[in-house]
């Protein structure tokens, strides 16, 4: 028996020795990130193209910016070679009159000053119309529970891969009742408060005034959990083509990249979509004084 | 091949049985003196020779071609006393000869040993690990005794974390496993999505584990098989069990019918009534959360050669969450029901009839602020079983069977905001995905001792998979060779297949949704090659030493992310792996002291096409070294103390190399995203855990009672179950997601 209690400890000890972590690490390996969504009806613009940054030293998102690159954006007959800013967080830009057609196809080109190159294709979709848009104002209900809402958006159309495109960003979020009459400006602003409110520690997701979604269907009630904070609102539907649709799954879904939706080719990683929008306004009151 | 032509050669091995010849014996069931429940595995040997025989699955043995005059048996069985029977046989008599066995304890060590060294008399089984149910009972985790926490204890067997009582068992992944409840299939059986087994251990008799390289008798999966047998009850007297523990209370009645027996048990969490005592946050409120399991089984006998029993098993996860204009309910629920016909055709010769019916359900719904969602998965399965044993001599038996399985797998989401939009098929937002596939399969087996030195055992098993069209030939083989006195090498090989898919997260229960093998995906495939050492260096100590390795063909994983399902490729990557590695094995199954040492060394590999950049990867699960003890130690009649320790190497994960910022259309702040390196290439700190049991017998007013003391995680060793990069800020944080800290409970039993 000893010998089987050596044979216990020696194992023991062994094991311990050779089955070490892995510390979490550090090696940093740098891939050019594009994220490039044409709209419909507007200008080319904020095409961001980035340079994604170690994990171990402060993010900072304009000096990630790669600004030295040759982007140029072609829909067969005409090649739209664009700028950009020397600072600031927006993209680049196409410095001219021209706006994006419906149900075009387009092409991006980007030649990095390393030699290194990306493209990407995307038709753009057609537009969404409200059958029933938001109302003017929305009473976020005073009894939270098992309050269903009793607005209902539809629209129609013809979406790219069935999913739609929704986001709602909040206006007012310093403000409350600075749009409507009768209310004391004075009076600040507060939060909706739900069971799944962000964590204020998480300053970007407690700060984010847009909230996204996705949905198969052309309808939806108001989902509360989007909102908050009180005040004017900016409702969007989208018609997202498919590679958007996929970079919209790709923000909703997980931390980590997918490299299944991804829709550029090349020495980079990220998007070259479209959509075609339409937009309203309406005012959230509040539940309580 | 025509459907004809296939089904008439699935049926022609059937037919072989038709003609075969009887001859003297004797034979019987061996039975528990104190109940009659029949013992599986229990030993009858002719003294004074190398003959002899082991109960099977129904308890049942024979002894054939035995000279007339006077024989003496002796019958022994683990934890009973051993029993010597002197028989005067008349040539050519057939006689039966049904045993009683009392319990014992250590007084049976010596035949218990010989019962181990017999233990492949009517087949040659390998890598198979035996736990008898005293010990399972000991061992328990939380408060709670399991026999998946238990099996989980086994060299060779992982886990995806220390809260999940899924088996992955040489790099087999659960869905590989072939779980069986008096040889009915069942699904999902966890409780606490994936706690615990949804088994309770006072409805269980036998627990086997076969972990790779098993008999053509089983089929339909690539890995392993888990056989578990339900107790038939008492047919002496009234009798039951209450157990009050930390988590669910039991109730285990059972007593004599008929011409037989019933057996009734349940458990029931009792979560709502500590509920009731907690501050009530309408803003934040705490989830409804239960679970129950029922076993019942009534079980006939129609004069000495035919016994019917009929049992069911119920088993139901409820988890519902309200918090006003948010709010969800999830349930997972299976259910059993079988009949079971047990035929003695003639003293060489039983049948086993199985016909049963299985259904797994899982369920979400869920409703925000009237934007409905739900999804469900639910799984028929009607399975008719039929095997016959023929033991034409102690040196040469034989099983033959065939299997008829009839499925009706459906997947049904809707995410479109109504729950009124169902249609058959499929369309953005909402999938209706039924399958229903019929599954054959016909096997022969036959095994042949050739000397006291050598024995072989080779089977066929021929399986159609409807729905896929596809016919599998599954040749097994075995071998056996003493190469010293108390030193048996083993060997095997076959090749295995698997119609049902698994879409899971690893760990998660949640959703996990079984899919049969569509035109868009392969049938699995898989080889097995082992070699086993097996010799008993102490007295009452059995030592294995495995080596194996397992080839895995069209494994599959999840995708995450669906945007519409037409078939199954839309859920699911297919790829390729590989599982190879070495394991040792020390047991003690019987008397004062009893438990296991075992350890691990193994290898698990996996490639798929759309992950990883096509590159090889090793799965979540995988951990090299594997290192597991479990001892029990009855102190006196009162006190009995045990524990168990595992050490594990890291789980795996995969590290990022860098971070960029998402933002959609009108964001502000967006997303941090990370790029992630090499898939599972990093490993978490070594796992290791110490858990600790005590249990002190006493009588309660004339009921035999225990108090059972546990300590889960002594050390509070908190393994990390998760570990990412939090890039929701500037600052990229490395954030771990720790497990259950050190959790104490005490448990009351009480036997009437």
């Amino acid at each position: 028996m000893l010998y089987l209690k050596t044979i216990l400890v020696s194992s023991i000890l062994f094991l311990f020795a050779v089955s070490c972590e892995d510390p979490f690490p550090t090696d940093y390996i740098p891939v050019n990130y594009v994220e490039a969504a044409l709209e419909v009806g507007e200008p080319i613009k904020n095409i961001i193209l980035m340079k994604s940054q170690p994990l171990n030293v402060e993010f900072d998102y304009e000096n990630s910016l790669i600004r030295d690159a040759e982007i140029i954006i072609s829909t067969g007959e005409k090649d739209f070679v664009l700028k950009t800013n020397p600072e600031g967080e927006d993209g680049y830009y196409y410095d001219g009159d021209y706006l994006v057609e419906e149900g075009k196809e387009y092409t991006l080109t980007i030649n990095l000053a390393d030699g290194s190159t990306i493209t990407g294709t995307t038709i753009t979709p057609s537009a969404p119309i409200w059958l029933r848009s938001a109302p003017q104002t929305i009473q976020y209900p005073k009894d939270t529970i098992n309050k269903a809402s009793n607005d209902t958006l539809i629209w129609d159309g013809e979406p790219t891969r069935g999913f739609w495109g929704i986001s709602v960003k909040a206006l007012d979020t310093l403000e409350y009742g600075i749009y409507l009459d009768g209310v004391p400006a004075s009076e600040m602003n507060r939060r909706v408060t739900t069971p799944i409110s962000d964590n204020p520690d998480l300053e970007w997701r407690y700060q984010e005034q847009t909230q996204w979604g996705a949905i198969p269907n052309y309808r939806t009630p108001v989902v509360w959990t989007f909102f908050k904070w009180y005040g004017l609102h900016e409702i969007v539907i989208y018609n997202l083509d498919y590679n958007y649709q996929q970079w919209v799954f790709q923000r909703l879904v997980q931390r980590e990249y997918d490299e299944l939706l991804t829709s550029v080719e090349g020495d980079g990683i990220g998007v070259f979509g479209s959509f075609n929008a339409i937009r309203d306004t309406f005012f959230l009151i509040k539940n309580q004084p | 091949m025509n459907y004809t032509s296939k089904l008439t050669l699935l049926f022609i091995l059937l037919l072989l049985t038709t003609n075969l010849l009887l001859s003297s014996s004797i034979s019987g069931y061996v039975k528990d003196g104190s109940n009659q429940e029949v013992l599986i595995g229990a030993t009858v040997r002719l003294d004074g020779s190398t003959r002899g025989a082991q109960t099977n699955k129904d308890g049942y043995y024979v002894i054939s071609n035995l000279d007339k005059g006077n024989i003496s048996i002796t019958i022994s069985y683990i934890g009973y006393e051993s029993k010597s029977i002197k028989l005067n046989l008349d040539s050519g008599e057939d006689r039966r000869l049904d045993i009683k066995l009392d319990q014992g304890s250590v007084s049976t060590t010596e035949l218990s040993v010989y019962g181990d060294k017999d233990d492949d008399k009517v087949e040659i089984s390998i890598s198979k690990v035996n736990i008898p149910m005293q010990q399972i009972k000991k061992i328990r985790i939380g408060g709670e005794s399991d026999v998946f926490r238990t099996l989980q204890l086994l060299p060779g067997v992982l886990t995806s974390s220390q809260i999940s009582s899924g088996l992955y068992i040489r790099g087999g992944s659960p869905d590989q496993n072939l779980v069986l409840l008096d040889g009915s299939t069942v699904y999902n059986p966890t409780h606490l999505f994936g706690f615990i087994s949804a088994f309770n251990t006072e409805a269980i008799k036998d627990v086997e584990l076969i972990k790779g390289g098993f008999n053509a008798e089983y089929g339909g999966r690539l890995s392993s098989v888990l056989n578990l047998t339900q107790k038939e009850g008492s047919r002496e007297k009234v009798e039951g069990l209450f157990s009050l523990g930390a988590i669910s209370s039991k109730l285990a009645l059972e007593g004599p019918i008929g011409n037989g027996s019933w057996f009734i048990g349940g458990r029931r969490t009792y979560f709502e009534v500590i509920k009731a005592f907690l501050p009530d946050d309408p803003l934040n409120p705490i989830p409804d959360f239960n679970f129950y399991d029922l076993n019942g089984k009534i079980t006939q006998n129609f004069g000495d050669d035919d016994k019917v029993s009929i049992s069911g098993f119920y088993s139901s996860d409820n988890l519902d969450y309200d918090a006003g204009n948010v709010n969800f309910n999830l349930g997972i629920s299976n259910r059993l029901g079988a009949i079971r016909w047990t035929h003695i055709i003639s003293p060489e010769a039983f049948s086993t009839v199985n016909l049963s019916t299985s259904r797994y359900i899982n369920g979400f719904d869920a409703d925000n602020s009237g934007y409905k969602i739900l999804q469900q998965n639910i799984i028929n399965d009607i399975t008719l079983k039929q095997s016959l044993d023929y033991y034409f001599s102690e040196d040469f038996t034989t099983k033959i069977g065939y299997e008829f399985n009839v499925y009706d797998f459906d997947y049904l989401a809707d995410f479109t905001g109504t729950t009124d939009s169902i249609v058959e098929g499929s369309a953005p937002g909402v999938t209706n995905f039924p399958i229903h596939d019929i599954n054959y399969a016909s096997y022969l087996q036959a095994k042949w001792q050739i000397n006291s030195l050598y024995s072989v055992q080779g089977g066929l098993r021929v399986n159609y998979f409807k729905l896929a069209d596809y016919f599998a030939l599954e040749p097994r083989l075995a071998m056996k060779y003493y190469i010293q006195p108390e030193v048996a090498i083993k060997a095997s090989w076959g090749m295995y297949h698997q119609n049902l898919k698994l879409a899971t997260l690893q760990d998660f229960a949640f959703f996990d949704t079984w899919l049969g093998t569509d035109a868009s995906l392969d049938i699995a495939k898989s080889m097995h090659y082992i070699i086993s050492l097996e010799t008993q260096p102490y007295d009452g100590y059995d030592l294995n030493f495995d080596v194996y390795y397992k080839s895995l063909k069209n494994i599959t994983e999840i995708k995450r992310i669906v945007l519409e399902i037409n078939e199954g490729s839309d859920v699911l990557y297919q790829g390729e792996g590989e599982a190879f590695g070495a394991e040792v094995f020390l047991q003690k199954k019987f008397g004062d002291f009893t438990g296991w040492l075992g350890y691990a060394y193994g290898f698990v590999n996996a490639r798929f096409d759309s992950l990883n950049s096509k590159n090889y990867f090793r799965p979540k699960f995988d951990r090299r070294h594997d290192f597991k003890v479990v001892a029990q130690y009855d102190i006196d009649d009162s006190w009995d103390v045990g524990a168990s320790f595992t050490f594990q190497t890291g789980q795996s994960y995969t590290g990022q190399t860098s971070r960029f910022q998402l933002r959609l259309d009108g964001e502000t702040n967006g997303r941090g995203k990370t790029v992630p390196s090499n898939r599972y290439g990093l490993r978490l700190p070594n796992s290791h855990q110490l858990n600790l049991n005590a249990s002190y017998s006493f009588d309660a007013f004339g009921f035999d009672s225990k108090v059972l003391l546990d300590i889960y995680n002594v050390y509070s060793r908190r393994d990390i179950w998760f570990r990412f990069p939090n890039v929701n800020n500037n600052e990229t944080v490395i954030e771990d997601f720790r497990l259950l800290p050190i959790i104490p409970t005490l448990s009351i039993e009480v036997k009437f």
